[in-house]
């Protein structure tokens, strides 16, 4: 019987140091080796004043030995990516954007790495309160990577910037110019992510100039064309606070809802919405009501 | 006059196990077959566990991804679903090997108590005669513990839809989430209990599944208390290895300590069903002296 639990225990270490050795330079073993070095990576990001350097320059050490042993994974760009962020996290602003340079420059467009380390230059310059830097960069993400979803963010980003700048005049320039962007890309690209990513910042921009039907009436579009029952419950609570709070319009909002289920008469959101309806015609007596009490009292 | 009294085998619970553990420490080949067990399941687990490695990926990667998803071939997340996958691979090893391996240790064990102990080749040759009856009877417990899962979960659905996080409703809610690893376990013990003396009557009777489990019913009659508790008790030795399974947080510590998790739990679960079922053939056979 001995002779047979030894047997066991041969055969259970072989296949594990046979199939340990199949893969010693495979993807699996770098995602491990990099899942390690980032838990490391945590523990500065936690409280990076209080990591002494040493634990800096063994963190950069072990991301260039991954590069080094594992020149032809998939994840050499994101160890490009997190040697710069080191750099970010040590206020070292210049050496991380020459980091993050050289990674725009080394992978192609299709990479999303590319538009990943121009996201961390832009970071690093609105920590350098540098407005003019930060511009710039925006512009490149919309000229180098436009169907992106930051890409597709960077004309309100660039109105927000200015917002947050108090150049007013400035941010009303760029949301006009968001604004006529994004119907340019919803034309452009019909029936696409981009289109649906395009009407939700259209919608977003009119709502910053308050331009509340023009806001309900493109989130409307949205639910009608884009009519996934995981986002329905979030148009639907957007048209119904623009509506009726911003606006006091009860009738917009139902007749959206009654061309969505008109539409599509088996949608599993149909029931709810039909409740929706049903409370906001409610409403709208009791708005009426309490305008005729007000209006009869006033009166008097 | 005989007294009735006499004619029942003597039901101590410890007593009963105690003895069947010594006869397993001074007849190791009982335990050999188990021995076989811990093998097959630790290899199952060592093959699942390179799945989403290479060249084992080629066969696995298609069937993970499709049933659950792409994450779950990357480090650490494979992690997560390897104790899913090891369930299911546990599931046909209990009903195919198992079941076939604790019907060898208890017809070993007879063997020993009628000074039978050298013939290996022809208790082997007379199990696996049997070897469809024992894997049926495997299956019907099997499902017998399904059918409570399947029943448990609709509790389990009803608590998750509870929103309180304060009295009484919060605390049933924490009570039948938390508590499920545990209301399973009881309830497999139970299962157990129920087809104790299935196997031990189709080995050491030679009779069919259906009759074994009708013969075993008459003797649970007078018996299933005594029968639950010989189950429960040594499942008690499981409880740590539940908690610590539980309680192990993916993020915070290593995530190859799932893994060791789940070695340990092999061992504890194959030594805990060696006294089990060794406990349960000791009570069966001083039942059939009786008679």
């Amino acid at each position: 019987m001995k002779k047979i639990i030894y047997a066991y225990i041969v055969i259970l270490i072989s296949v594990f140091a046979i199939l340990s050795f199949l893969d010693i330079n495979g993807e699996y073993p770098a995602e491990k080796a990099m899942w390690k070095i980032n838990q490391q990576f945590k523990t500065i990001i936690a409280d990076p004043k209080a990591a002494p350097p040493a634990t800096y320059k063994q963190v950069t050490d072990e991301y260039k030995r991954f590069i080094e042993r594992f020149p032809n994974s998939q994840l050499v760009p994101l160890a490009h990516l997190f040697l710069g962020r080191i750099s970010m996290v040590r206020e070292d602003y210049k050496g991380a954007r020459e980091k993050f340079e050289s990674i725009v420059n080394n992978y192609s467009k299709e990479n999303p790495v590319g538009l990943e380390a121009l996201s961390e230059i832009v970071r690093s310059y609105t920590l350098e309160k540098d407005p003019v830097n930060i511009l710039k960069t925006y512009h490149r993400i919309e000229q180098d990577y436009p169907l992106s979803g930051l890409g597709l963010h960077v004309p309100i980003l660039i109105a927000k910037f200015h917002m947050d700048q108090k150049n007013t005049e400035q941010a009303k320039v760029a949301l006009a110019s968001a604004i006529d962007y994004y119907r340019k890309m919803i034309n452009q690209y019909p029936k696409s992510l981009v289109e649906y990513n395009s009407l939700r910042l259209l919608a977003t921009c009119y709502m910053a100039k308050k331009r509340w039907s023009d806001a309900v009436n493109t989130f409307g579009d949205l639910l009608i064309k884009y009519p996934d029952p995981r986002n329905t419950g979030n148009i639907v609570k957007a048209i119904n606070t623009v509506s009726i709070k911003n606006m006091g319009n009860f009738d917009l909002p139902i007749s959206i809802y009654e061309k969505f289920i008109k539409t599509y008469p088996d949608h599993p959101f149909n029931e709810p919405l039909t409740e929706v309806i049903e409370k906001i015609k409610e409403l709208k007596k009791q708005n009426v009501d309490e305008a005729t009490k007000n209006e009869n009292e006033s009166q008097k | 006059m005989d007294n009735i009294e006499d004619q029942k085998p003597k039901r101590r619970v410890i007593g009963t196990i105690r003895a069947a553990v010594n006869t397993l420490m001074s007849h190791k080949e009982i335990l050999f077959p188990f021995t076989f067990v811990i093998f097959i399941q630790l290899l199952s687990l060592e093959i699942l566990y390179f799945a989403p490695r290479y060249p084992l990926n080629i066969f696995f990667a298609p069937i993970i991804r499709t049933l659950w998803s792409e994450a779950y071939l990357h480090y650490p997340l494979n992690f997560i679903l390897l104790p899913k996958l090891f369930q299911y691979a546990e599931m046909g090893i209990y009903i195919l090997i198992n079941s076939f391996c604790i019907a060898l240790s208890i017809a070993k064990l007879y063997a020993i108590v009628s000074d039978k102990k050298d013939q290996t080749k022809s208790i082997f040759r007379e199990t696996i005669s049997s070897y469809v009856h024992i894997a049926l009877a495997a299956i019907l417990s099997f499902l017998v513990v399904m059918l409570f899962f399947k029943f448990y979960g609709l509790f389990l659905n009803r608590a998750m839809k509870i929103q309180s996080t304060t009295g009484i409703f919060f605390v049933i809610k924490t009570l039948v989430i938390g508590g499920a690893p545990y209301c399973n376990l009881i309830f497999s013990v139970f299962v157990t209990a129920l087809f104790a003396y299935v196997v031990p009557i189709i080995v050491i009777e030679k009779k069919k599944v259906f009759t074994a489990i009708i013969q075993s019913f008459k003797i649970l009659k007078g018996s299933f208390w005594f029968s639950f508790w010989i189950a429960f008790v040594p499942t008690l030795l499981y409880v740590p290895v539940l908690l610590l399974r539980n309680s192990l947080n993916l993020e915070s510590l290593l995530p190859e300590l799932k893994v060791l998790v789940l070695v340990l739990s092999i061992f504890v679960i194959v030594f805990v069903d060696a006294i089990i079922y060794a406990s349960l053939a000791t009570y069966y056979l001083s039942v059939r002296e009786r008679k």
